[in-house]
């Protein structure tokens, strides 16, 4: 289950990995655009203090061509059309700002183009004029002065050369108004922003034709010089402060900002995707192990399980062996324990036969009781495998009922005595007179009988057998005990099982069965049986079985 | 106006930086000086701006020799030529460049005005030359075109000049001429409209006549005659230079072709004699025009827009009156010419 959840974890932490880089590839903070965008725009405030100068050295006359004007704007278009691509880092909200400032950078650099344009068209023409006119003038006033009654028109020419040449030093709106009025007085207009002649007398001047050739073309250049020398100027002026700069630096200001911004998000999305890698590794890792572990874990389990199959198979391999072992052991029992009551009846039978009914009643007698003692105790032995063979397959039922005790013990004891004869001894000691138990009579019967007679047949004849009865909280103790061979103490384990015979027991005959019919009776009867034997000195088996008193029983 | 205005406090130090306060150091008191001279209500202004504009002047030449050598890259500049000349360019498979802008003769048809013109359909202007284009700011007569690769199209696609008939068809053409790899040996593409553009723009930049007389005269390399050095300077003082200047001689900016006196001696004015006006729309660019460069001019006769000059002695007596509205004496006009011719350099339709 945790390895499930670590697994969909570590999907789940992959899946946002891949994303975060490829949204990193797509990202585009890369440094060299930056560098060249900003290099554009400071390259564009650099032209631009470049295209100021020149066009003050072009106003001063400090260079007399064009061409460095010229070449300052042709770098400019250059600039610009290196700004039309803005990076890509550049987004969102900054970039329309960007895009605006560059829209007024450009349309400030196009007017600047135009009034570049405009200036060297004015300025080349009044350069001209500026220094054609004193020459001109002079000889006017020179040919003038030859002439008579020309002492208004020296007068007006003087005043105009005056006003065109303070004009030429600086036009202030004083010095304009003055000139076009000196204009207006030779009767000349000259177009201006203000009205031509607004506040100025106007006069018509009488030329003398000798000098009115000479004295249009003056006239002319100081209407030029009036006229383009104010606009030269407001130009050069209008140049000088429509600042390019401005937007340029404000977009400057934006895209460097834009990319400290896209730098520290890159940062924080490499140091994210960094953190992911990390925590994809330890899943991965702890994915792994746990896949280990929980290999390690099952294969444990399976060799476990595997064990246990091997130790049942090898139970049951026991059991079939045992039983194969007990039937063998039956067999070998049988063909050998049955043979010998079967050999008495036949002999018995052949005796009785062969005398042909001539032998004596007691000898008759004694054959018969001999053919029935034989067939009793093949019925015993018969009786006793059945025990076992239903106790082994737990069909052994029990049968309790009623019984005083102490007439049940009678009755053995004297069967016992008629089995094994009077000249045996037996101590009988019976402590509980009147006691009525809920007992399997037949089974209690087989353990005692057994036990009784083990006990004489496995000692000397002129030993004594106690036998002793006696109560015991809600138990009844019977105790068998010989002063015969006793059982060797690497029998003991073994003693209840079918078959099995003492090693000690000789050529006393015998099925091997007794103790364990002893046993697996009382097993029915959630009795015990304990044995204590010295070797040579005699066997005590003591019974304890449990009984139910009579009341509880009728209740 | 005053100088804070514009000055530091606007633009500041740091946004200039040190590269830019150095240049600025020399700009400082020139602008300063604009400044105060247009200043309105500066009464008395400083000594520096009384000193007449020419005074001020350096020993800066107004004209700039034009320089050896070029870096073009020489696989382009071969195609380009190739190219120039080729006439499947044109529609009718008979006119490439240089039925108009012959390269052994000053790069146009010398001697033929517009109306006279035998191998072509008459181009509506007088042919200029197409040498030292690399140096002119605009291009045609009303400088309508920025750049020469703009510039291509127009007589390439002018019915009446090549009549190409669009690009996909020149591109068609060129592509079953010309061996892909020879194309390719300057632009990886293949034959493609910029490619084409590109070619023949850079060929045309080629085409630079440098080590003309005069351009050593300037290098010290040798000397003008008495007659070429009066010309120019009467050029100077008459006032030529303040429009023909800069390294090709003019090329640098737009004038109105009659600044003293009707330019057209009282002819009728045609569409294509307002100049600059049919690109601008604009009232004050009636009849002004790209003031063409006076390099290798002894060669490009006839002259002016229309062709109305057939000599330089001409043109230059033109000049002096509707420009400057002075009447050039014939010393003058002949030293002026003499001083024109030594602006004739190495020809590059002789090198090749
Ligand atoms: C029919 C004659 C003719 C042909 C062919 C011709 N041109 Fe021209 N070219 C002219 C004329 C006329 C002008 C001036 C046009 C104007 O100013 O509007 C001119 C102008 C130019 C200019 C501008 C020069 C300047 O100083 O402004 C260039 C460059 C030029 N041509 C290149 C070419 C190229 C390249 C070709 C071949 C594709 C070509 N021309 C073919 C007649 C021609
Ligand atoms: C105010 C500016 C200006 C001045 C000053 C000026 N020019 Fe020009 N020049 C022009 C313009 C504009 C043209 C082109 C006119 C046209 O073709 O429509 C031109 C054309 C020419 C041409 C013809 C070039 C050609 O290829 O067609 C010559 C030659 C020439 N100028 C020489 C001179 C000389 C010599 C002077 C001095 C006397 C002079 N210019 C002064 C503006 C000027």
């Amino acid at each position: 289950m945790r390895i499930g959840t670590l697994r969909a974890a570590a999907l789940v932490v992959g899946v946002a990995l891949v994303a975060m880089i490829v949204l990193r590839l797509r990202r585009d903070d890369n440094p060299a655009d930056q560098m060249r965008f900003a290099r554009a725009l400071r390259r564009s405030l650099e032209l631009d203090a470049r295209l100021n100068e020149e066009i003050a050295k072009s106003r001063l006359g400090v260079v007399t061509h064009y061409d460095a004007l010229v070449a300052v704007g042709d770098k400019m278009t250059d600039v610009s059309r290196q700004l039309a691509v803005i990076p890509a880092f550049i987004d969102g909200h900054a970039r329309s700002d960007v895009k605006a400032q560059l829209s007024s950078y450009r349309s400030a650099r196009d007017t600047k183009g135009q009034l570049v344009e405009t200036f060297k068209t004015a300025h080349s023409v009044l350069r001209n004029s500026v220094r054609a006119f004193p020459h001109n003038l002079q000889r006017v006033l020179a040919a003038a002065r030859k002439l008579r009654q020309t002492e208004p028109l020296a007068r007006k020419l003087t005043r105009l050369e005056r006003a065109v040449t303070l004009l030429v030093v600086g036009s202030t709106r004083a010095r304009v108004r003055e000139a076009r009025c000196a204009l207006a007085a030779v009767g000349v207009k000259a177009k201006t922003k203000e009205k031509p002649q607004a506040g100025c007398t106007v006069a018509k001047l009488e030329t003398p034709s000798a000098i009115a050739r000479q004295l249009a073309i003056a006239l002319s250049h100081a209407r030029l010089i009036v006229e383009l020398q104010p606009r030269i100027d407001s130009i050069v002026r209008r140049i000088v402060t429509l600042s390019v700069a401005k937007p340029a630096m404000a977009a400057l200001d934006i895209s460097e900002m834009s990319h400290r911004r896209a730098l520290a998000s890159g940062r924080t999305q490499r140091l994210v995707i960094f953190a992911l890698a990390l925590v994809l590794t330890v899943l991965t890792a702890a994915y792994i192990i746990g896949r280990l572990r929980r290999t390690a874990s099952a294969l444990r389990e399976a060799t476990a399980r595997l064990e246990t199959a091997l130790a049942e198979l090898g139970i049951e391999r026991d059991r079939a062996k045992d039983l194969a072992e007990l039937r063998s052991k039956f067999v070998s029992m049988a063909s050998h324990e049955f043979r010998t009551p079967l050999a008495r009846i036949l002999s018995s039978a052949e005796s009785l036969h062969s005398g042909n009914g001539k032998r004596p009643q007691a000898v008759r007698d004694k054959h018969m009781g001999r053919v029935k003692d034989a067939v009793k105790e093949m019925t015993q032995m018969l009786e006793d495998v059945l025990l076992i063979g239903h106790a082994e397959t737990g069909l052994l039922e029990l049968k309790p009922q009623q019984l005083a005790l102490r007439e049940v013990c009678d009755g053995i004891v004297e069967a016992t005595r008629n089995l094994v004869g009077e000249e045996r001894q037996l101590d009988y000691d019976v402590s509980v007179n009147g006691a009525s138990v809920w007992l399997d009579e037949k089974l209690l019967n087989r353990v005692l009988s057994n036990l009784l007679i083990n006990a004489f047949k496995y000692s000397g004849d002129d030993t004594s057998v106690r036998f002793a009865v006696q109560a015991d909280e809600g138990a009844v103790l019977f105790t068998v005990s010989d002063q015969g061979l006793g059982i060797p103490p690497e029998d003991l384990p073994h003693l209840f099982e079918a078959f099995h015979r003492g090693s000690n027991t000789g050529m006393i005959p015998g099925t091997g069965l007794g103790l364990a019919v002893v046993k697996r009776s009382l097993d029915v009867h959630g009795g015990t049986i304990d044995v204590e034997s010295q070797l040579g000195r005699g066997t005590t088996f003591t019974v304890r079985v449990p009984f139910v008193p009579q009341e509880e029983v009728e209740a | 106006m005053g100088w804070t205005t514009w000055g530091w406090t606007t633009w500041g130090w740091t946004t200039w930086g040190w590269t830019t306060w150095r240049r600025g150091a020399l700009a400082a008191p020139l602008l300063a000086l604009v400044g105060c001279a247009a200043a309105e209500s500066h009464e008395a202004p400083p000594l520096a701006s009384r000193i007449p504009h020419e005074q001020l002047a350096t020993r800066e030449d107004p004209i700039e020799p034009i320089p050896r050598g070029s870096s073009l890259d020489p696989r382009r500049v071969a195609l380009g030529r190739q190219l120039f000349a080729d006439k499947r360019l044109s529609g009718d498979g008979k006119k490439a460049c240089t039925t108009c802008h012959d390269l052994a003769r000053g790069g146009v048809v010398p001697g033929e005005a517009r109306s006279t013109h035998p191998r072509a359909a008459p181009g509506p202007y007088n042919v200029p030359t197409v040498f030292n284009v690399a140096f002119d700011f605009r291009y045609n007569w009303d400088g309508k075109y920025k750049t020469l690769e703009e510039h291509l199209s127009a007589p390439l696609m002018s019915p009446v000049v090549m009549n190409g008939g669009g690009w996909k068809a020149v591109v068609a053409r060129l592509e079953r001429a010309y061996a892909s790899a020879f194309f390719a040996a300057g632009y990886r593409d293949g034959v493609t409209r910029h490619g084409i553009e590109s070619a023949i723009a850079i060929y045309q930049r080629s085409l630079t006549t440098p080590d003309a007389k005069f351009d050593r005269y300037l290098r010290g390399e040798t000397q003008l005659s008495d007659r070429e050095r009066a010309g120019y300077e009467i050029f100077k003082n008459v006032g030529c230079i303040t429009c023909h200047q800069g390294i090709n001689v003019g090329g640098n900016l737009f004038q109105r072709f009659g600044v003293m006196a009707d330019a057209l001696d009282g002819r009728q004015p045609t569409r294509l004699d307002m100049g600059r006006f049919l690109v601008t729309g604009k009232q004050r660019d009636m009849r002004v025009f790209r003031v063409p460069s006076l390099r290798n001019v002894a060669l490009t006769a006839p002259y002016f827009h229309d062709g109305s000059a057939a000599t330089l002695d001409d043109a230059v007596r033109h000049m002096g009156r509707v420009q400057l509205g002075y009447i050039l004496t014939e010393h003058e006009v002949h030293s002026i010419v003499a001083f024109l011719e030594t602006l004739t350099g190495r020809q590059p339709g002789t090198r090749r």
